[in-house]
């Protein structure tokens, strides 16, 4: 592992499968942003640190014995599914389910049968891990509504209990700004005394607030651009405005694992739409120099616009792009140092243990493998019973096989909120026999910030 | 030892090769010559690669020069000089600095300034925060959310209520969980922005039909017909809807709605119903343009509406029964992929909800009012009143166009600007005139509001 540059030393635990590391990664845009000179804003080429680390992402291989496991569960899975609805045609068994209206039964029916059998005999069994009402600020720890199911979650009853204090590892609160006391809310609520909730109109016609006004002009100076825009959804401000940037005879080259926004936006656009590997720079290479020499399939005419779309964090895969703007000029510049120490902490006691963890080494997300379908259940149930609320995902948000339960880092999350939860994984990882790596790390003695020892494991 | 196996073996084999059946013989020895074909013939590609040099191949790359990301734009284009609104948008709107009576926000009901609501938002503001850190799915429903879907259901009388965090994402998201690739939607040629991207994202089949003509929509429905006929077994499985407003942007009228029920039951195609601008304002309790026509509201499929309008608040919801509404749980874009409603803005609904159930009494004044001003307007020489006369938004437009578009958007520009320097605040009609499917005459908007007198 070479050191970066800057004298950033060689803080990063050694791994035997060695690392995939694509070099420095060169960030074009923030070359050209030196141009514009704003005095306040320090680029992160003077910063140094942070953005000249290599770009380290690792995917292990998984074991062939789990892969074939987790075939058989989702074929065992499938076959109790047919039987079920078997049954269920035939009256057997109850029909939980709504059905379409008495006078409507002659309408061509809604739905495909088949596009719901995953919904019906899969996803039904363990969606107790999903939609779980909270009542709290979504922080660090937050509070949950029980709910108890008597028909196999076909339908859900609240107790009325609620249980307190649950640590949040599911909440996109990165930067802890999560809370109900703070600069944040007080801001938010002085504006909501005068202005009110609403807006009742569009931004061209007379739903431009001064308010509107600052706020760009503040995005646009934190990131160091010359202007921003600002929409009321994030999910709306992807997929309607690729549109306005281009159209037919375009060419959009997107990442394999582009959000739902982006590829709904690509769609709507009616450009032509190519696919690379996830943060393969060689297979988008090839795809531009084809693009450009090539042009326009069939009539060889030369494309009138080619747009890359990708993305700075993945949802599920967590390859990290790195920050554009310089930590130390903005107050609140603790959060985003606490968040990499989190960052860096949690991944690293999680190989060590023996998880296989996905993605770049610096993404608040952390996704651990599971694979198999009755684990994704048994896992997000066995952390609520010990009061940590995680995020499971499986198909069709992953590849079939691939999944995983995902931690989002916080930087509101302590240390001892850390380890707690740290204890309870490596708990339900052995009971649930989670801990699939055969590469698991030897942990480092010499950083400050750990206090706790360990044994050297062996590869 | 070993001859003798291999003999004996051997003789097997031909004593098998006699015994064989010649068509199983013919065929075997065909594909043995099939397969020896394949070995040795060539392989051939799909498109044949011009033979360019590594050379040639940079050149082209060199000289490639992309257009311009975005279109030059003259500096007065009315979509870069926005008026800045200072303060809250309500009755009394400070616009450029100007001080002026409010006719173009869609603040039917009155409830922007409503302290009551404001004291609900702030209550929640303290409990919850700001933003809910997450979609419905993974720990971003909140207990209001719960309420509010309930309310509404409630309200509306209906099973169940969904509720999306962007008005504009409810109805694009709705109609592509139903309506896939092959299905038919006739949807009616003045649908507002928000419905046409929906069925763009759709990719079905869209059938136009002339603006609240039923008679057009029944020929084509009729058309429709005529081809299931040709091909029954994809009829069968080709769902159709129509997609309606209750209230249209776009022009101001109510849709037809009990011609369009029996068309449903005769064509067998499900309604779907956009009710924004009726959603608060229609019908005698607000229930929308069901109510106002007395139609039950099993008969339509779908209702989705935003709360950006009468509710004054952010975000849409849908309802209906629970078969088709639990559906886009899991299939409606806007929902899975995005946060979650923040709380402030849920509880701040809610409370509208309150006082609309409370007060059902502002509906007849707002009717009222409605009436009174578009009656007034009438006769303005040179500007015709485009819209029902109970309709809280309508439009004004030039009785005899100029010719050119530019020209018509100018002059009423310039009508806009007369009224705010006499402090009354209008709007034109703004669209996206390079992507609306049947761009509408250019308009200026007028939005009637009742007064605040409520406690």
């Amino acid at each position: 592992m070479r050191p970066g540059p800057g004298g950033c030393c060689c803080r990063r635990p050694v791994r035997a499968n060695g690392c995939v590391a694509n070099g420095e990664v060169r960030n074009g845009y923030v070359r050209s942003s030196t141009v514009v000179a704003a005095s306040q804003i320090h680029h992160v080429t003077q910063n140094g640190g942070l953005y000249k680390r290599p770009f380290n992402e690792a995917f292990e291989e998984t074991p062939m014995l789990v892969a074939v496991l987790t075939y058989v569960g989702y074929g065992v899975l499938t076959l109790f599914g047919y039987l079920r609805d078997f049954l269920r045609h035939w009256r057997i068994e109850k029909c939980h389910h709504a059905t379409e209206r008495e006078e409507q039964k002659d309408f061509v029916s809604l739905y495909q049968d088949f596009e719901n059998f995953y919904t019906r005999n899969l996803y039904m069994r363990i969606r107790d891990n999903w939609n779980r009402p909270i009542c709290s600020v979504p922080g660090a720890k937050v509070d949950i509504m029980e709910r108890q199911s008597h028909d196999y979650n076909w339908s859900f009853k609240y107790t009325g209990n609620i249980i307190k204090g649950v640590i949040n590892m599911g909440s996109y609160n990165y930067l802890g700004f999560a809370r109900n006391t703070g600069a944040c809310q007080e801001a938010a609520a002085k504006v909501l005394e005068e202005y009110g909730v609403g807006v009742c109109s569009t931004r061209q016609e007379i739903g431009n607030l001064d308010k509107h006004e600052e706020l760009e002009k503040l995005v646009a100076k934190f990131l160091g651009v010359e202007a921003a825009m600002t929409y009321g959804m994030g999910f709306a401000t992807n997929s309607m405005n690729i549109p306005a940037l281009v159209g037919k005879g375009c060419l959009i080259l997107s990442d394999e694992l582009n959000h739902a926004s982006l590829v709904l936006g690509a769609r709507l656009s009616g450009a032509t739409i190519r696919i690379f590997k996830h943060n393969n720079m060689q297979s988008l290479e090839k795809l531009l120099k084809d693009a450009i020499v090539y042009g326009q399939p069939r009539t060889r005419r030369p494309w009138k616009k080619i747009l890359i779309l990708v993305e700075g964090i993945y949802r599920f895969e967590c390859v990290k792009h790195y920050f554009v703007f310089s930590p130390h000029d903005f107050p609140g510049k603790e959060c985003v140092q606490q968040l990499a120490e989190n960052t860096r902490y949690f991944r690293r006691r999680l190989k060590e243990m023996g998880f296989i963890i996905y993605g770049n080494e610096d993404s608040p997300v952390v996704p651990l493998m599971l694979y198999m379908p009755a684990k994704i259940g048994a896992f997000g149930r066995e952390m609520l019973k010990r009061n940590i609320g995680v995020v499971v995902v499986g198909f069709p948000a992953t590849p079939i096989i691939e999944s995983r339960a995902r931690f989002c880092l916080s930087a509101a999350h302590t240390k001892e909120i850390l380890d707690t939860a740290l204890k309870e994984i490596d708990e339900v990882g052995d009971l649930l026999q989670l801990k699939y790596s055969r590469h698991r790390l030897v942990p480092l003695l010499d950083r400050p910030f750990d206090e706790t020892t360990y044994e050297e494991t062996e590869d | 030892m070993a001859t003798t196996a291999e003999q004996w073996v051997l003789v097997e084999m031909v004593q098998a090769l006699y015994e064989a059946p010649a068509y199983h013989l013919i065929l075997e020895g065909i594909l043995i010559l099939w397969i020896i074909r394949l070995l040795f013939s060539k392989t051939y590609k799909l498109q044949e690669r011009s033979d360019l040099t590594v050379k040639e191949k940079e050149e082209l790359i060199e000289e490639w020069q992309p257009e311009p990301l975005v279109p030059p734009v003259p500096k007065d284009h009315p979509a870069l000089n926005y008026n800045i609104v200072s303060g809250p948008p309500s009755h009394n709107i400070v616009v450029n600095g100007k001080e002026c009576i409010n006719f173009a926000s869609f603040n039917f009901l009155g409830l922007l300034d409503n302290p009551r609501v404001k004291a609900a938002a702030l209550a929640s503001l303290k409990k919850y925060g700001v933003g809910t850190c997450g979609p419905r799915g993974f720990y971003g429903t909140f207990d209001v959310h719960l309420d509010l879907e309930d309310r509404l259901a409630k309200f509306m009388k209906t099973e169940e209520a969904i509720i999306y965090s962007y008005g504009f994402a409810t109805i694009a998201s709705a109609i592509p969980a139903y309506s896939k690739r092959g299905d038919i939607v006739f949807v009616d040629k003045a649908a507002c922005f928000a419905i046409q991207k929906g069925l763009q994202a759709s990719r079905s089949d869209i059938k136009l039909f002339k603006h609240n003509d039923m008679a057009d929509l029944e020929r084509l429905l009729k058309e429709q017909e005529v081809e299931d006929q040709k091909n029954p077994r994809k009829a069968r499985v080709t769902r159709r809807f129509i997609v309606v407003e209750g209230l249209y942007m776009n022009t101001g009228t109510i849709c037809p709605l009990p011609e369009l029920v029996k068309l449903k039951y005769k064509y067998k195609a499900r309604i779907f119903l956009e009710e924004s601008l009726s959603f608060g304002v229609l019908g005698e309790h607000g229930r929308g343009v069901t109510e106002h026509y007395g139609i039950s509201i099993d008969d339509i499929d779908l209702i989705s509406a935003n709360m950006e309008n009468s509710l004054a608040s952010i975000g849409g919801f849908c309802c209906g029964r629970s078969f088709v509404i639990d559906h886009q749980r899991l299939s409606g874009q806007g929902y899975c992929f995005s946060a979650s409603l923040p709380p402030l803005l849920a509880a701040a609904a809610i409370e509208a909800l309150n006082i609309m159930e409370e007060n059902p009494g502002i509906f007849a004044v707002l009717k009222e009012k409605c009436t009174q001003i578009h009656k007034a307007l009438q006769g303005i020489s040179g500007l015709k009143v485009v819209g029902e006369s109970f309709s809280p938004a309508f439009h004004l437009q030039l009785e005899d166009s100029t010719g050119s578009r530019e020209q018509d958007v100018k002059l009423l520009q310039e009508i806009v600007d007369q009224c705010m320097n006499r402090n009354i605040a209008l709007t034109q009609a703004r669209y996206l005139e390079k992507e609306e499917k049947c761009l509408p005459p250019p308009a200026s908007t007028i939005k009637e509001v009742t007064q605040a007198v409520l406690l």
